[in-house]
């Protein structure tokens, strides 16, 4: 049985509001995010069911349930991998991926590496606030030197990771930093990768406000 | 008693060896005959042991068998270590130049080859063991034509010149052997027969391609590349995306996007890779997307031993992934199996919407049998499930994971207008929401694990018991699983020979057990005994918390090498003489 064509209707926001409402704290950057890539697959009227949305695990990893596509809540640092799969079964899909700086670039480091060598057709959308949010304050990959946590109360020792040159050094064909408060760019560069379907793309957005605040102990930590 | 014909070829790794013993494999499959390849080998890059057994007859062979009737030793370490086994009738074939014989057995025939004389050593560095073939074939009984065809294809690559010279070297042998030594007392026989000769790697890659697999993905771990090889070289022909990827991890995660957007995925790794794929198992569970997965077990804990064989990863397959859910879990029998089993098990998997394990072991993962093409079916039937695939009637809102009396959700392909929703490692609700995001309501948490587990029932419907084969009454029973099934099997006819009658009881499906059939089965045996090739006895300890059948004696080996027909039978004597209960073979020779 052929699946029945549907005669277009123009997109809204409104086509692309999930079930649940996020539950992400007030003030974070995520809410941006969510409606960044809305507005975008708005501009771009990319029908929902033909976009599918793989996150990993973490406070951003949440995403695939608030937004209405097709989705994959997938496991801690292998949003990429399981992507990957889905993509070169279903070349018609736009897939989208979401996540935090922890599953990303912890965890989910390797598959980053691969996967931005592999120039999947992929969007890559990294929410990067330093921080391991979710479990409620570890030390991640893009921690700044010195920054006190829950799991390294004394600062952290190791140098933060730099996601766009580890990007750019894995070969990956689109990277870009935005900040998750200026919606105009972060709608720009949602929809740009879409257009030229230069992949794969990464993207890391600033958080709105960072979730803790620390300040390096005097005598400065050495990495 | 079988009639059959068992060679032993041994050298240091990087002698040879691999090449004399495909050309073997060859010549007798052409002449109709079953056989069994057996390669002993080393995790080395270069030097050790390796020892390739092969066994040929008419009549069916499912194991290397108990003794050799030809050695040919490439090095003095080889003649070392396996001449004293030969016994009467027996031959070693040797390079007299080089190697020297040690005691023999009486009536076992010498037969030095002065290779330096038959041939220009500095030219041909492999001399010895063309030669070697040549006259082996000789004493064999096999016509020349046979290996003169085989060795123009082994060779097809390079130059006639080469060819050529290969032809001569091995007639050389052929006639040296014709002039000097006895032929076997049993020539080798030819039957009209064709068969093919397998790998169980190539099997289930096969199989795999037979079930209608579209993505395979895998990371390279012995003993279970073979199936990654042949994948990819047939990835193109067979339609198949075939990725060799970075870790095992991304292995299954990716087969698990891959079969959430509507294809068969199947992987092959290994005990350790497994390890690593384990959580992922949980997320196909737990998000209710069928995969395949085949572990090719080979001797742990660990790195192991990488080379060897053993039946160590059946407590890992039970407890995999954590948490309770449904699975199909099954050991293949034998090589043909290997290729039978993979479309039946997709086609639960895919029915139940579960993942699937398949528990084979380097013993048939890299050995090579002999499998009768009508045997195997390249158009076996297809089960999908209940899967939506198109959007054309209309319906209620769709819930991905609705609470059905089976168990069993129809699934929506990623794609279709108007079922859009979101799979997930979290517990979640009919719709996909994870239960986490509102209250978790204890009510609806139940209700989705007794959803999962009720399609369990279904499972066992799906899934057929284990068979007692042999005689109904017997003296002894023997219980394997999976590879052990030729060698109990030829076991059970020689203990004939000692008076003894023997049954045995193959067990194939693991999840589910049909735990009940088994103790129907086994309430008349007179005396059990479980035979595996693992420390710990894990299938009577799993027999046992399923069914709290304790059996009279066990039979366990975990030297890295697989049973040989007698260990099972000198076992077997041993028990019901009232020696022991807790039998551990040990192989004759180290390889």
């Amino acid at each position: 049985m052929a699946t029945e064509a549907i005669a277009p209707k123009t997109l809204t926001m409104k086509d692309f509001k999930g079930r649940v409402d996020p539950d992400w704290c007030p003030g974070c950057g995520d809410f941006g995010v969510l409606a960044a890539v809305q507005k975008a697959l708005v501009e771009l009227q990319i029908p929902n069911h033909e976009v599918m949305t793989i996150s990993g695990i973490g406070c951003s990893s949440n995403f695939p349930g608030f937004i209405e596509t097709y989705g994959m809540h997938t496991l801690h640092g292998r949003s990429l991998a399981v992507a990957t799969g889905m993509k070169m079964a279903n070349h018609a899909m736009t897939v989208l991926v979401t996540g935090g700086d922890g599953d990303g670039f912890g965890i989910g480091g390797n598959h980053f590496m691969h996967t931005m060598r592999r120039n999947v057709d992929l969007t890559y959308i990294v929410m990067d606030n330093q921080i391991y949010g979710l479990t409620t304050g570890q030390t991640s990959p893009t921690s700044r030197l010195g920054m006190k946590t829950k799991s390294m109360p004394f600062g952290s020792v190791e140098a933060p990771i730099n996601p766009i040159s580890l990007a750019l050094a894995a070969g990956a064909t689109f990277v870009a930093r935005a900040f998750s408060g200026d919606q105009k760019h972060r709608v720009a560069l949602s929809t740009r990768p879409s257009n030229t379907r230069a992949s794969p793309s990464s993207m890391s957005s600033a958080p709105a406000s960072p979730t803790t605040t620390t300040t390096p102990s005097s005598g400065s930590v050495r990495a | 008693m079988r009639q059959s014909f068992a060679l032993g070829i041994g050298g240091a790794a990087g002698q040879g060896v691999a090449t004399p013993g495909d050309i073997f494999a060859k010549i007798f499959s052409r002449r109709g005959l079953h056989l069994n390849a057996y390669n002993a080998y080393q995790s080395i890059i270069r030097g050790g042991h390796t020892f390739l057994t092969i066994r040929t007859g008419a009549d069916n062979i499912s194991n290397m068998g108990d003794h050799l009737d030809l050695l040919i030793p490439l090095n003095q370490d080889t003649m070392d270590r396996h001449l004293s086994l030969l016994t009467s009738g027996g031959a070693c074939l040797y390079n007299s130049d080089s190697i020297k014989p040690g005691a023999a057995a009486a009536g076992v025939q010498l037969c030095p080859v002065p290779v330096s004389q038959l041939a220009d050593i500095t030219k041909n560095k492999i001399a010895q063991n063309t030669l070697a073939i040549g006259a082996a074939l000789s004493m064999m009984g096999v016509g020349f034509a046979a290996l003169e065809q085989v060795l123009a294809e082994q060779f097809r690559k390079k130059e006639q010149k080469v060819i050529d010279e290969n032809v001569n070297l091995a007639r050389a042998g052929y006639e040296y052997a014709s002039e000097h030594f006895k032929p076997f007392a049993w020539p080798l026989p030819m039957t009209d027969a064709r068969y093919a000769v397998l790998s169980g790697n190539a099997a289930m890659a096969m199989g795999g391609a037979a079930a209608g697999v579209k993505f395979y993905s895998a990371y390279p771990m012995s003993p279970s590349t073979g199936v990654l090889h042949w994948m990819a070289e047939h990835a193109r022909k067979a339609d198949i995306m075939v990725r060799q990827v970075e870790d095992e991890i991304g292995v299954i995660n990716m087969a698990i996007g891959a079969a959430h957007a509507g294809v068969r995925a199947m992987s092959a790794t290994s005990g350790g890779g497994f390890a690593l794929m384990s959580e992922g198992l949980g997320l196909a569970a737990q998000a209710e997307i069928p995969i395949v997965v085949i572990d090719c077990q080979r001797a742990g804990p660990s790195t192991g031993v990488p080379t060897k064989t053993e039946q160590g990863d059946l407590w890992q397959m039970l407890g995999a992934a954590f948490g309770d859910y449904p699975r199909v879990i099954a050991a293949p029998l034998d090589i043909a199996d290997c290729f039978k089993l993979i479309p039946e098990i997709f086609n639960v998997a895919d029915k139940f919407q579960c993942p699937g394990i398949v528990l084979c072991d380097l013993l048939l993962a890299e050995g090579r049998l002999s499998v009768d093409p009508k045997e195997l079916d390249f158009f076996p039937p297809i089960d999908r499930g209940e899967l939506i695939t198109s959007n054309g009637d209309a319906h209620e809102p769709y819930k991905r994971y609705k609470i059905t009396e089976s168990g069993v959700s129809p699934r929506a392909i990623p794609g279709i207008p108007g079922f859009t929703h979101v799979v997930s490692s979290d517990e979640h609700d009919e719709d996909g929401v994870l239960i986490s995001d509102e209250y978790t309501n204890t009510h609806k948490r139940r209700a989705m694990m007794e959803k999962r587990m009720r399609k369990m029932d279904g499972i066992a419907a799906a899934v057929p018991p284990p068979q007692l084969l042999g005689p109904a009454v017997a003296d002894v029973t023997l219980i394997g699983w999976g590879s052990t099934y030729g060698v109990i099997d030829e076991a059970c006819e020689l203990l004939l020979d000692h008076g003894i009658t023997a049954n045995y009881l193959p067990i194939r499906w693991l999840v589910p057990l049909h735990g009940d059939a088994i103790l129907d089965l086994l309430k008349s045996a007179k005396h059990t005994i479980i035979v595996e090739n693992n420390y710990s006895g894990q299938f009577a300890r799993y027999l046992r918390s399923e069914t709290s059948f304790v059996p009279n004696g066990h039979i366990r080996k975990y030297d890295g090498e697989p049973f040989m027909p007698h260990h099972i039978v000198e076992a077997v004597k041993e028990q019901l003489a009232g020696k022991t209960n807790l039998s551990v073979p040990t192989h004759e020779v180290m390889v």
